[in-house]
């Protein structure tokens, strides 16, 4: 596959866009990690309830 | 602008007469000031690998039990961190500056980031070998080491958070000097999702070790310890996931450089890396599979990487990178049969070689083993034996680091301009350590699925108030452990020792290509003498090979990629097998 | 074609070749498969790391080891009591430089939750030669749902570092048939080596 010429006052596509665009994906990486594994892995550990050792 | 300021910018530039890149002279000497510090970061590691094979090789059992573990933390962190992030750095000034022709930023900040860097690193070594850091690599609360050792980690990661920041300023300022027309090329687009988990890394390990430090220098409080655990595989596997990006990057660099592999498609190949940066991260959580403070929907979601869509992205990694270097070799002529591309390929080539063998070794030993049990109930049989290290060693090692061996020999006459020295000892060396890595992993991971424990002193437990004897078997499988290791860190000395002398007493490439080639000098990878046409030529007016659309005449890379798929099915079900043996538990 | 050091100018968000196409499929579909086998396992598998979890503190936890220990004491090894609790019931093992506390004796096909906690540092729990590896962290209680189903003597190597004794850890749980607070003998250590 080979790059085509840029069709005359044609869009580049979205997604190649979004992949210019290093800034974005670097707020999209940080998100994605933030939310998933970091924030809700503290929500897990914060809502662990005290051992009912009698 | 000046006549005098537009000479200087000039005489900032060189022209590679192999690439014609304009290299910036900062971005050079900055690319050598890290490889260098990698380097030297090796030699620690190297040292610490020797000592440690040769103790974990039971039969042998070299070190006393405090030298294990102060070396086993002197190993990890030197390797995993030091060398490995000093070398992604050069690649960074590789993939941005040199190969989008344009400068490097900032170079006063960029000496900063280096200067930090380095003198974490040496802080963080003093510390470890005198004894005050005997916590390794992961320093788990309550385990506290002396406070100087979180400093100097902290110290390298600030410059490398400044340096990875000051790359994504130079894709700013390549795009807004126009040095380069339409997207950037793949190998930098791979570079920036490696440089964007770099930062996910360093972010985690900012929130981790100062208040680690803090609490070291007794001014605050004790990290919760699962809190740690969770915070600190932020820093500990992302860090490895950067690693995995640079190192594909690298594929696809050395695929251009030795055989002209061309991209099949770049949309794919973009999309795969993008799958990188939105959720490779997550799989730190396959080291809390087994951890109290985390449930199971947490535990499968994040090992996942999200329905496995990180794995999909090495998938197609793994297809498209044999698949480009086949293509490359077929428009070069080598058209017979079904892998003529590859047995006429240049085996005695290091970069080469390297990178096949980086792409073999990582993929059917580390990927298969790793994705298996990071399975979130595969994991209660794998958890803290040697498949671990069997894992990462494939995975790290005869992956990324045997790839940036590679990159080595062609960074030695393209950047610094020398040949490289021991010429018929470099073309061997990957075999080598590929092979002293391949002995290595497999064993380990073998004696891992028979119990034995990983970062472990003594396995006859001597002392101990009870007895435990493994297996026969696992003598033997240690002893392989011990003669891959030593081969494998022979194989790692010798890229040392070639890499310093090269670069220091190397002799130097004359500029002019032509005149050297004429020369006809030694030492010198074939492709940088003789450079295939898909790689230079679209800027010299020659058309474009373009093949029929859907005429992608791949076989021998379906080939191959059908037996990974195979071995990765078989093997991932076995492991299903083994666990269902176990006592039930949940 | 250009390789991957060029610039590639104009539009290259294009369709793939047929081949890539398939594998992409065939790749996409394997992780579907690889994600599928987690919630299934969960819900209709044996063997899991859910577990029951919660909060505890060292002190706290300790006590009631020491409290089970008492309650179900059958004899002594060692210096270490080796405890028979009742089928059904909660079993308490702490972790601390250096042993594991108390030693357990089992009933083979008996359902228990054994409880994982460290007493300092973190540990991790190993039972050989089944393989089975757990994390033992000071201030969190894992209570794990077992089914011992072989007798055999059994050992807990920690396969986490802890500090200088870490490799002299060991501690060790008996699965007998029958009845566990009979004195019965103690069986042979299952077969050394093999995990199965």
């Amino acid at each position: 596959m080979s790059a085509e010429p840029t069709p005359a006052g044609g869009k580049i596509p979205l997604g190649q866009r979004l992949m210019d665009s290093p800034f974005l994906l670097l707020v999209l990486g940080l998100l994605v990690i933030l939310v998933f594994y970091t924030g809700w892995g503290l929500w897990e550990i914060l809502s662990l309830k005290p051992a009912p050792l009698p | 602008m000046t006549a005098a300021a537009l000479a200087g910018l000039a005489a900032r530039f060189r022209t590679c007469p192999t690439t014609g890149l304009k290299v910036d002279r900062t971005a050079q000497r900055l690319i050598t000031a890290f490889a260098v510090a990698a380097v030297v970061s090796m030699i620690a590691g190297v040292i610490g690998a020797f000592a440690l094979v040769l103790t974990r090789w039971q039969a042998v059992h070299l070190l006393p039990a405090t030298w294990y573990y102060r070396l086993l933390t002197v190993h990890a962190v030197s390797m995993l961190i030091f060398f490995i992030i000093f070398f992604e750095m050069a690649v960074l000034y590789f993939a941005g500056p040199v190969l989008l022709s344009s400068r490097a930023a900032a170079p006063r900040l960029s000496w900063l980031g280096f200067g930090l860097m380095a003198v974490g690193a040496v802080l963080t070594e003093v510390v470890m070998w005198s004894g005050n850091a005997d916590v390794l690599f992961t320093s788990y609360p309550p385990l506290k080491a002396n406070p100087n050792y979180y400093l100097g980690i902290i110290f390298f990661a600030v410059g490398a958070l400044l340096t990875v920041g000051l790359f994504f300023a130079n894709l700013v300022v390549a795009r807004r000097a126009k040095t380069y027309e339409g997207s950037v090329p793949l190998v930098t687009f791979g570079a920036t999702t490696a440089a964007v988990i770099a930062v996910i890394t360093l972010v985690h390990g900012a929130a981790i070790y100062i208040p680690t430090w803090l609490w070291a220098m007794g001014w605050a409080p004790m990290p919760d310890p699962e809190v740690y655990r969770m915070i600190w595989w932020g820093l500990g596997h992302s860090s490895q996931q950067i690693n995995v990006a640079a190192m594909v990057s690298i594929w696809y660099l050395l695929g251009a450089l030795t055989v002209g592999a061309v991209v099949i498609n770049e949309k794919i190949s973009r999309t795969a890396f993008f799958l990188y940066v939105l959720f490779i991260s997550m799989a730190s959580a396959h080291h809390l599979l087994v951890d109290p403070g985390f449930g199971a929907a947490w535990k499968i979601w994040n090992t996942s990487y999200a329905m496995y869509l990180a794995v999909l992205a090495t998938m197609i990694h793994g297809f498209t990178v044999p698949a480009g270097l086949e293509m490359g070799q077929r428009l070069r002529g080598y058209t017979k049969g079904m892998f003529e591309w590859l047995t006429k390929a240049p085996w005695g080539d290091p970069g080469f070689s390297a990178t096949i063998f980086s792409i073999v070794l990582f993929g059917f030993i580390g990927g298969i083993t790793g994705v298996t049990f990071g399975t979130e109930q595969i994991n209660i049989i794998a958890h803290n034996t040697l498949r671990v290290p069997g894992h990462f060693h494939a995975t790290v090692v005869a992956g990324t680091a045997l790839a940036f061996m590679g990159a080595t020999y062609y960074v030695i006459p393209l950047v610094f301009r020398k040949q490289i020295a021991f010429w018929p000892v470099a073309r061997i060396q990957p075999y080598l350590f590929a092979a002293g890595m391949a002995l290595f992993t497999t064993s380990m991971t073998f004696a891992g699925t028979f119990g034995v424990p990983r970062r472990h002193y003594d396995i006859s437990f001597a002392g101990a108030a009870l007895e435990l004897q493994y297996s026969p078997a696992v003598d033997l499988l240690l002893a392989i452990m011990g003669i891959g290791g030593l081969l494998a860190a022979t194989g790692a000395t010798l890229y040392i020792v070639i890499a310093a002398w090269s670069v220091f007493f190397g002799k130097p490439l004359p500029e002019d290509a032509k005149e050297g080639m004429a020369m006809g000098f030694h030492g010198v990878p074939q492709g940088v003498l003789r450079l295939p046409k898909q790689a230079y030529g679209a800027e010299a007016g020659e058309p474009e090979v373009r093949p029929h659309e859907g005429a992608l005449k791949l076989r021998g890379t379906y080939v191959l990629v059908g037996v990974f798929l195979l071995a990765f099915i078989v093997y991932y079900f076995v492991n299903w097998k083994l666990l269902s043996f176990v006592w039930k538990v949940g | 074609m250009h390789t991957a050091i060029a610039a590639p100018k104009g539009v290259w968000w294009l369709p793939a070749h047929k081949g890539e196409k398939v594998w992409v499929g065939i790749a996409f579909a394997w992780c579907m498969v690889l994600f599928a086998m987690m919630p299934l396992w969960h819900f209709k598998g044996g063997q899991n790391p859910a577990g029951i979890r919660y909060k505890t503190t060292p002190a706290a936890y300790m006590a009631r080891v020491q409290e089970f220990a008492q309650q179900y004491q059958v004899s002594e090894e060692n210096g270490v009591p080796l405890v028979a609790p009742p089928p059904g019931s909660d079993v308490y093992l702490i972790g601390m430089q250096w042993q594991w506390y108390p030693q357990l004796k089992l009933t083979k096909g008996a359902s228990y939750t054994l409880h994982l906690s460290s007493f300092d540092v973190d540990h991790g729990f190993n039972l050989y030669p089944l393989n089975i590896n757990f994390m033992v962290v000071p201030g969190y209680d894992y209570g794990l749902r077992i089914v011992p189903n072989q007798s055999g003597d059994y050992r807990i190597v920690c396969n986490e570092f802890c500090g200088i004794g870490h490799h002299t850890m060991l501690g060790r749980i008996v699965v007998v048939d029958g009845d566990n607070r009979a004195a019965a003998p103690v069986p042979a250590a299952p077969a050394s080596g093999g995990t199965r």
